[in-house]
């Protein structure tokens, strides 16, 4: 059951954004058309990624300099909890993620009572995702169910729905892709309950350009283990 | 002996330089001024390299000095890698606090 429009202008969609000009516009638009409240969220861009997010009706909070995705995460975090947020969405801006999905995690956060819900493109669908990529998500998924003990089918899909107290007890520290891992470990540490809902993952031409290879993962990995020892 | 004044001048150059870095930690300076005396004292003295090696089972002086550069080398590295991530942690802070303080709310839709 979809969620009514009470719950709809309680939640904020919060979206990282670096220089993602050509297609923010559009994912902007498509949010904003079933859920009002959208804050994005430009992490340092060139290209005018803020001024056409701004344009297509989203809230806008720029940071001066590139800093990363986890940490245009916590921004945005920050801003829609100094509002009337009661539920929180991440939402990539590179046009994978479809909104219609958050629908379907509503509804999975009705039924199970849970504080967080974990998009899944494992149990959902995944439109042309290339083998390397595939590879990559299963080394991500074997390091974090080891490190977390979640028993999760994907770590580190953008599309997240959290509660507000669950947002509040959430404290990323890692700036930069690393921040999909951490959230899950604050998760584990915390014990906030989740659980996973089917969504639907359009791999393109553009988002493959933009996500992570072999090698970032690698720098990522190393990253977690570091700041583990290093806090 | 053209190498033993070049390197003591290097090592007393070092010193200095450390010496009127005044907002470093208290244990930099000490530290420091413990390792350009022991280098000095080496470059002058390198017959006793070889029996501080020879006694911590080394073989060679030159071993030895080259070991402890190694150990120096990584606790340097460690050392700027900490303040790397301070200082990255409080631009952070600061980026984040501009950010939110500029916000733009979402302009009003045209009715």
């Amino acid at each position: 059951m979809p969620p009514s429009d009470e719950i709809r202008k309680l939640t904020w969609i919060v979206i990282p954004a670096y220089n993602e000009a050509s297609v923010i516009g559009t994912v902007v638009e498509e949010v904003c058309s079933t859920y009002p409240n959208v804050v994005v969220v430009d992490d340092g861009s060139s290209d005018g990624t803020g001024i056409e997010a701004f344009r297509a009706g989203a809230s806008l909070v720029t940071h001066a300099i590139n800093l990363g995705q986890g940490a245009a995460l916590k921004t945005g975090i920050h801003y829609v909890l100094q509002r009337d947020a009661k539920y929180i969405v991440t939402f990539d801006a590179d046009g994978q993620h479809s909104i219609d999905d958050v629908d379907t995690m509503f509804d999975v956060m009705s039924t199970k009572g849970c504080d967080v819900v974990l998009g899944s493109r494992f149990c959902g669908t995944t439109e042309n995702l290339p083998v390397m990529r595939r590879f990559v998500l299963w080394l991500a998924i074997l390091f974090t169910r080891r490190s977390t003990g979640l028993n999760l089918t994907d770590t580190h899909n953008g599309l997240r729905l959290l509660s507000v107290e669950a947002a509040k007890r959430i404290g990323l520290q890692q700036n930069g892709m690393a921040h999909a891992s951490e959230l899950l470990e604050q998760i584990a540490r915390h014990k906030i309950s989740y659980s996973e809902a089917p969504v639907n993952i359009r791999y393109t031409d553009y988002s493959l350009q933009k996500g992570q290879k072999l090698s970032n993962s690698i720098g990522i990995l190393l990253d977690l283990i570091v700041r583990r020892f290093v806090k | 002996m053209i190498i033993q004044p070049f390197l003591s001048i290097l090592l007393l150059g070092v010193l200095f330089f450390v010496m009127i870095q005044h907002h470093r930690g208290r244990f930099l300076r000490p530290a420091v001024a413990i390792a350009v005396g022991v280098g000095i004292f080496f470059t002058w003295m390198p017959e006793f390299s070889n029996k501080v090696a020879n006694y911590l089972g080394i073989g060679r002086g030159a071993d030895l000095i080259f070991y402890i550069w190694i150990v120096l080398s990584m606790l340097a590295f460690a050392s700027l890698y900490i303040t790397f991530n301070k200082q990255e942690r409080q631009i952070t802070h600061l980026t984040r606090a501009l950010a939110l303080h500029q916000a733009q709310g979402k302009i009003a839709p045209e009715k």
